[in-house]
């Protein structure tokens, strides 16, 4: 297998030297830089499979680099953000990043993330007909929900937020992308009815709603839809 | 205009007098004339001075003396009808006449002007002794200043302003009576500047339409300002006493002002003493972990080769999860000093208990993956208003504390249910329970778990019940027969069960 090509855009020494020294020890190809500008001219030399992207940068703003990628380049983006970055994290999340970890964290949250975000670029673009994990299974296209073999019965909303979730397993979806693509644009403030129909979705198809198998809480960002 | 009318009526009355009393004087020598020697009419026409003096302004009472003094030489001083006087005595009669009439008028006049004086006097004490007591019974600087301003306008019948220095001590701020009348900044600058009045009836700028003076003659915290004509100030004992207004408005105002400060100053030395307390708790709360890694990293540098391979993971794994606690001491740092802040602000949004909950747990499971921690969450829970980061870093913090005391191994339940109007959140431990005394001191930043060594920080339970009051809930600790229980509760939404029936 090509081994994964890695940017690794963070511009403090310790943290980037440390990430790409146990992706490199992962078996993928860790590329450093330290800036957006630097970022921007190894991409010129090399596509990257993955990016990551601190979101303290020091020459540009990361959810405007990010939004500007995002553009032209369909490569999965993984942000850091410090404590103290909450709002620019989900604005990154809403720019096209597809998953966060917060500071600080471990090896093996990294590896986890970064390798589950290759596996999910490489299927794409084109969605199995079918979505399944452990006992679950949504058909893309009669939009039927199964839980262990048994359909599950979904009210038309329940089923339009099941499917938004579907159409990206594993990715973080913020709250008001999530209220946006179900209730429309201009009820991305509702967050209650999210939370609402949420709860709905999870007494159906979770055996403890609060220990949620499928339908996991990125507390204060959004939700996503387990995908392993 | 009436005003105008009566005194003109009282001066005209004033010369009619002046021209009757010698009149008087005059018909009742000559009735007397023959039985009364010169002298004794003379005393006639004396008591008709005497009156006058007493009763008319000065020039009307020296006009009615000469009057009558001429009037007993013509009439009644030989030879009789004409101005010339026969004899020596009675040069010396006209002469006494003459004489005491006009010292008379001018000792009355002297004793009615000092009395106006006096009486001026008292008033503008009394003035300003209402002034100081307006001033007394209003609080604030702003408020003070409002009042001064009024009373300054009832007492100068013009339009007043009181400028007052801001907090910055560069801005000066106007306060009007009436309200939005344009004032001169620049005026009121220059006389706290220099310490002096400016404007009409003073000696700086007195083209000025506004006359201006500053509370006290340096470092004034501001001036009142008088509106005028243009160049038409106040006579000078009327300017004193405008000063003496401006001088104790200041007064007073700086008195409160010196108030707030010494208020704000303690306020201060409140905030620094806690902060004080904080940070030397903090130190003592950052060293445990420190000095775990500090141990550890260099016993695997100094000592890794002679470590065996079950050492050596259990070393790491502990600088692992001690960097990892000192991380989330920063978070509870951060979160002291955000919610001990007055004016703290919350980003409350609708959660769902479950989702906070699971969240917490979730962390805690995998801090402690050798404690059970169980979760039971009762189904149907209404929505609550919450900033879901703080509330779950509480709810995390409480597991932290009872897997930290809860018995060997650590078992911990986290319970959420409905209570009356709200939701509450059980956070219980099979240890030792509470340690004697006060519960509601085990929240105080300071405080630790007693006989634990357990390590742990003592912000965690305050920043539950910063977090649990932030959100309008409370936090209490109790005993049970197994351990102890941290109980913090919420008040749920309401507004929203309309809401969420209009959706469904």
């Amino acid at each position: 297998m090509i081994r994964p090509s890695i940017l690794v855009i963070e511009d403090d020494a310790a943290i980037s030297r440390f990430v790409c020294a146990s992706l490199g020890a992962a078996g993928m190809l860790p590329r450093a830089a330290a800036s957006v500008s630097q970022a921007e001219v190894e991409l010129g030399h090399t596509a990257a499979d993955l990016l990551i992207v601190d979101l303290g940068l020091p020459d540009e703003d990361g959810v405007a680099f990010i939004s500007r990628l995002r553009r032209t380049d369909p490569a999965p983006v993984l942000v850091l953000s410090a404590r103290s970055q909450e709002w620019a994290k989900i604005e990154a999340l809403d720019a096209g990043a597809d998953d966060f970890l917060a500071k600080p964290f471990g090896v093996g949250e990294l590896l986890a993330r970064v390798r589950a975000m290759l596996r999910r670029a490489a299927a794409a673009p084109k969605l199995a007909p079918t979505f399944s994990v452990e006992g679950l299974s949504f058909d893309r296209t009669t939009r039927e929900l199964r839980l262990d073999g048994e359909p599950v019965r979904l009210t038309p909303r329940e089923t339009a937020l099941f499917e938004a979730l579907a159409a990206r397993p594993g990715k973080v979806l913020t709250h008001r992308q999530l209220l946006s693509e179900v209730w429309g644009p201009e009820h991305v403030d509702q967050l209650h009815y999210l939370r609402i129909y949420m709860g709905h979705l999870r007494s159906k198809i979770e055996k403890n709603p609060a220990d949620p198998r499928y339908l996991l809480t990125e507390l204060g960002a959004g939700y996503r839809l387990a995908d392993e | 205009m009436d005003s105008i009318g009566a005194l003109e009526g009282r001066r005209a009355l004033a010369w009619l007098v002046s021209l009757a009393a010698p009149a008087v004087a005059t018909a009742a020598s000559h009735a007397l004339d023959g039985q009364v020697s010169l002298a004794g009419l003379a005393m006639i026409y004396m008591v008709a001075v005497a009156a006058t003096s007493a009763a008319l302004p000065r020039a009307a009472a020296a006009f009615s003396a000469l009057l009558s003094v001429t009037a007993l030489n013509v009439g009644f001083v030989p030879p009789r009808g004409s101005l010339a006087v026969a004899e020596g005595e009675y040069w010396w009669i006209l002469a006494a006449l003459l004489g005491l009439s006009l010292g008379l008028g001018t000792l009355l006049g002297s004793l009615r002007a000092k009395r106006a004086e006096a009486e001026a006097g008292r008033a503008r004490a009394s003035e300003l002794h209402r002034l100081s007591e307006a001033m007394a019974v209003t609080q604030g600087p702003a408020a003070m200043a409002v009042a001064a301003a009024k009373f300054m306008r009832a007492a100068t019948g013009r339009p007043c302003a009181i400028f007052l220095r801001g907090p910055a001590d560069t801005e000066l701020q106007a306060f009007t009576d009436p309200d939005g009348q344009p004032f001169d900044l620049r005026a009121a600058h220059w006389a706290i500047d220099n310490g002096r009045p400016v404007g009409p009836g003073s000696l700086n700028w007195p083209e000025l339409a506004v006359w201006c003076a500053p509370f006290t003659r340096s470092g004034a915290a501001g001036a009142v300002q008088v509106r005028t004509a243009e160049g038409e100030g106040p006579a000078p004992a009327e300017a004193d006493h405008w000063r003496a207004l401006a001088r104790q408005a200041g007064l007073a105002l700086e008195r409160e002002r010196a108030a707030v400060a010494v208020a704000r100053a303690e306020q201060r030395a409140e905030a620094e003493a806690a902060r004080n307390t904080l940070l030397a708790s903090l130190s003592h709360d950052l060293r445990t972990p420190l000095a775990g890694i500090v141990g550890s990293a260099s016993a695997l540098r100094v000592q890794g080769a002679d470590l065996g391979e079950t050492q050596r993971a259990t070393l790491l794994e502990n600088l692992e999860y001690e960097a990892r606690d000192l991380a989330v001491m920063a978070d509870n740092i951060l979160q002291i000093a955000r919610l001990s802040q007055p004016h703290r602000q919350l980003s409350l949004q609708w959660e769902s208990v479950e989702d906070v909950l699971g969240a917490a747990v979730a962390r805690m499971r995998r801090r402690w993956p050798g404690a059970s921690i169980q979760l039971e969450v009762a189904r149907e829970l209404p929505l609550v208003k919450a900033e879901a980061g703080l509330l779950a870093q509480a709810i995390a913090n409480l597991v932290d504390n009872a897997v930290r005391h809860g018995g060997d191994p650590p078992r911990v339940v986290v319970q959420a249910g409905r209570s009356g109007a709200g939701v509450f959140v059980a956070v219980r431990d099979h240890g030792r329970g509470l340690p004697p005394g006060d519960s509601a001191e085990l929240f105080q930043r300071w405080k630790r778990g007693q006989g634990s060594n357990a390590g742990g920080t003592g912000l965690g339970l305050a920043i539950c019940q910063l977090a649990a009051e932030a959100h309008g809930g409370s936090i209490s600790a109790s005993g049970w027969a197994g351990g102890a229980e941290f109980r913090v509760d919420l008040p749920a939404a309401q507004e929203l069960e309309q809401e969420q029936e209009q959706e469904a």
